[in-house]
């Protein structure tokens, strides 16, 4: 046997062995119980405020800590939730709760501002089986205005110890969503005007030394001829923007549709993405609102670490 | 004869091993031996190595309480510790039982939002001045064409009447119409008909090529808004994936083998009704044979559980499609729970069930009336099928 075989052969040894220890990157399967769940906006500010709704699917208590993060500081609000086997719990962002009603294990304290909320399952024993939450929240203002997105779930994929530092990297936790596929209403003037809203927050985290995330979002954006552009922001933790804002490619004159698809892809980590689209009925002209949860695709590891 | 040379790597030799022993070695110029520094090297070498965890070992035998070395000793209590607690934990999770009567549920629920091969879009409405704006999109970089059933119920003389269409995506295409007035784009190579009053629309990809990957493609949602008063409620469509490939025959089978299955169970955090506040629940059935006209018909088994922890229970029975009040449901009376929100569990008896909740209440500054989708959680499988004529 030459010299070069058996490297060739160290090397194929070694390839497998890197392979074998990678995850396959895909999108984590929503709406199941899950282990974290990432509500991708709360709102009180300005007449707006949020009900933040969480359940516990399984049939046992479930202590949950949560954190709460609110630019510019991008620090954490954190608490703790004990839910008992099947219960449902809610409040309202600017109240926060302080178990009242019953609910013993519960203090919520209100929030300001808007920014995203994370959510984990605290197990009582290694080993317990972690997914079992779900949660939502809407926001609400004058006029009707509603705003409702379900929570981003993670699953465990594997039993193992509890540690404060979440590897979502498809092997102890599923990944973060790479791609957001959006279909999306193109910003036209009008009145009032076409404006959707994109909400952006990051899904790596390290709340223990508060390093806030930042990253640079990219876009590619596809209207019905299949005509494709593409355009890009940053972000760091949280942030909201109006599209037409964001690149004039979003209005309907550059479009050249009244609607389109647009991926999202955060390019230094994985990020949460949805939209509120803003529209004005086409027989009625009167100003509608909606959120607008994405399909995502594929999966990107990245961390949390919390205290 | 050992030649000097052979002596200098001899030493460098050593040094290297002084080195990677952990010994602080600066500076050793080897052209001009330094003996000094190298008698230190050993010397630090020598201390390293006795400093080092093997000589730790050595003294087990001369002291008996620590030759019984508690880390083996430990090693088998503590997985016996944990292997009991570990297993009794996962059983209610997968069966579900404690505060629900419901039975074990078996099988995986569909994962959602991603991809998929067939969609369910529970509620589609041009009644009034009410419509909905569908929307759909090739989430692949390969034409897709699509085979799409709207379905409503006609009552119990005509039964679930179906109208049915195609439409061909290009890569990555949007493709979105208002079902009241239909479409036909010539640029687009789409048609969509009319559609008038409430129903569902159904899906299904139907490929080129029998590639799974061909058929794992599609996503939609739809936006049902009052054209008057602006009041919107959107929601994405339920996906199922096509598990393995073949070719598309019409005969859509949810058995967790040639696509997901049904989800067993259907999971929703509501709020209860009351003054301000009256939700709607509205659900159709998995199981739907198009082909011979054959309404579904099942029975819809709730389970309610408020905020501490009490359970009540009610059940419907429904054909093709059902839009229920929360206030024709008396267990989702706020005077009935007792608590702003509750956790509602619904099963399909006959046929597994797809559905959502519109949630409507009163808020805000100006107390005015909202609405929003809420879409469920999915738990287990459940097997069925929809044939498309």
């Amino acid at each position: 046997m030459s010299v070069s075989s058996i490297r060739y052969g160290l090397y194929a040894v070694l390839a497998v062995l890197v392979f074998a220890g990678s995850a396959q990157a895909t999108a984590p399967a929503q709406r199941v119980p899950s282990a974290i769940i990432m509500y991708p906006n709360v709102r009180n500010e300005a007449g707006f405020d949020t009900r933040i709704e969480m359940v516990n699917l399984s049939s046992r208590d479930q202590q949950v800590k949560c954190h709460y993060l609110t630019p510019p500081s991008c620090n954490g609000t954190d608490f703790f939730v004990r839910l008992t086997p099947n219960q449902p719990i809610s409040w309202l962002a600017s109240r926060g709760t302080l178990g009242g009603g019953g609910h013993v294990g519960v203090a919520v304290p209100p929030f300001f501002g808007s920014g995203s909320l994370k959510c984990f399952v605290i197990p009582e024993e290694d080993g317990a089986d972690q997914n079992a939450i779900q949660g939502r929240a809407i926001t609400y203002g004058a006029g009707g205005y509603t705003e409702s997105f379900g929570a981003i779930g993670i699953e465990r994929l594997s039993p193992g110890e509890y540690s404060s530092t979440f590897e979502l990297d498809g092997i102890n936790y599923a990944q973060c969503p790479d791609y957001y596929h959006f279909t999306f209403l193109a910003s036209e003037l009008g009145d009032p005007d076409t404006e959707s809203e994109l909400i952006l927050s990051t899904c790596d985290e390290d709340l223990e030394n508060v390093i806030a995330r930042e990253t640079v979002i990219q876009f590619e954006i596809i209207n019905e001829f299949e005509e494709t552009f593409s355009a890009s922001t940053s972000v760091r933790c949280y942030d909201r923007q109006v599209l037409s804002d964001i690149n004039p490619v979003f209005s309907r004159d550059v479009l050249g549709t009244a609607t389109g698809q647009v991926i999202v892809r955060g390019v230094q980590g994985a990020v949460i993405a949805v939209i509120v689209d803003k529209f004005v009925t086409p027989g009625g002209g009167a100003p509608a609102v909606s959120g607008n949860e994405p399909a995502l695709s594929r999966g990107r590891s990245a961390r949390i670490r919390i205290p | 004869m050992i030649g000097f040379g052979k002596i200098r790597r001899a030493i460098a030799a050593l040094v290297t091993v002084s080195f990677l022993a952990g010994a602080p070695v600066s500076a050793v110029e080897v052209d001009e031996i330094d003996w000094t520094a190298v008698l230190r090297a050993l010397g630090v070498a020598l201390d390293s190595w006795r400093l080092s965890p093997f000589p730790r070992m050595t003294p087990t035998p001369t002291n008996p309480p620590a030759t019984d070395t508690p880390t083996p000793t430990n090693t088998p209590t503590f997985t016996q510790t944990r292997t009991p607690t570990f297993t009794p934990t996962l059983q209610p999770t997968q069966t579900n039982l404690g505060q629900l009567a419901f039975g074990p549920s078996t099988g995986l629920a569909p994962a959602q939002r991603l991809a998929s091969a067939f969609l369910v879009f529970p509620y589609v409405v041009h009644s009034g001045s009410k419509e909905t704006l569908v929307t759909l999109i090739n989430m692949a970089e390969r034409d897709v064409r699509v085979n799409c059933f709207f379905i409503k119920d006609a009552g119990p003389v005509l039964g679930c009447l179906e109208v049915g269409f195609s439409v061909n995506l290009t890569p990555l295409q949007p493709f979105s119409w208002y079902v009241g007035d239909g479409t036909n784009n010539p640029l687009t190579f789409t048609a969509a008909p009319p559609f008038d009053g409430v129903g569902e629309l159904k899906c299904a990809v139907d490929p080129e090529i029998p590639d799974l990957d061909a058929h794992n493609v599609l996503q939609g949602r739809a936006t049902v808004f009052d054209d008057d008063d602006g009041d919107t409620v959107a929601y994405g469509a339920i996906g199922f994936q096509r598990r393995v490939p073949g070719h598309y025959s019409g005969v859509i089978s949810l058995d967790g083998f040639t696509y997901d299955q049904c989800p067993e169970r259907l999971h929703f955090q509501v709020l209860a009704q009351q003054s301000g506040s009256n939700s709607s629940l509205i659900l159709t059935p998995c199981e739907e044979d198009l082909l011979t006209q054959t309404p579904t018909s099942t029975v819809v088994q709730m389970q309610i559980v408020n905020e501490f922890e009490q359970v009540f229970s009610s059940s419907r029975d429904f054909t093709c499609l059902s839009v229920l009040s929360f206030s024709s449901i008396s267990t989702l009376r706020r005077s009935t729970l007792g608590t702003d929100t509750a956790h509602l569990v619904l099963r399909g008896v006959s046929s597994p069930l797809v559905g959502m909740v519109i949630d409507r209440f009163t808020g805000g500054p100006d107390n005015s009336l909202h609405s929003s989708a809420n879409d469920p959680y999915l738990e287990g499988g459940r097997r069925s099928t929809v044939i498309f004529p």
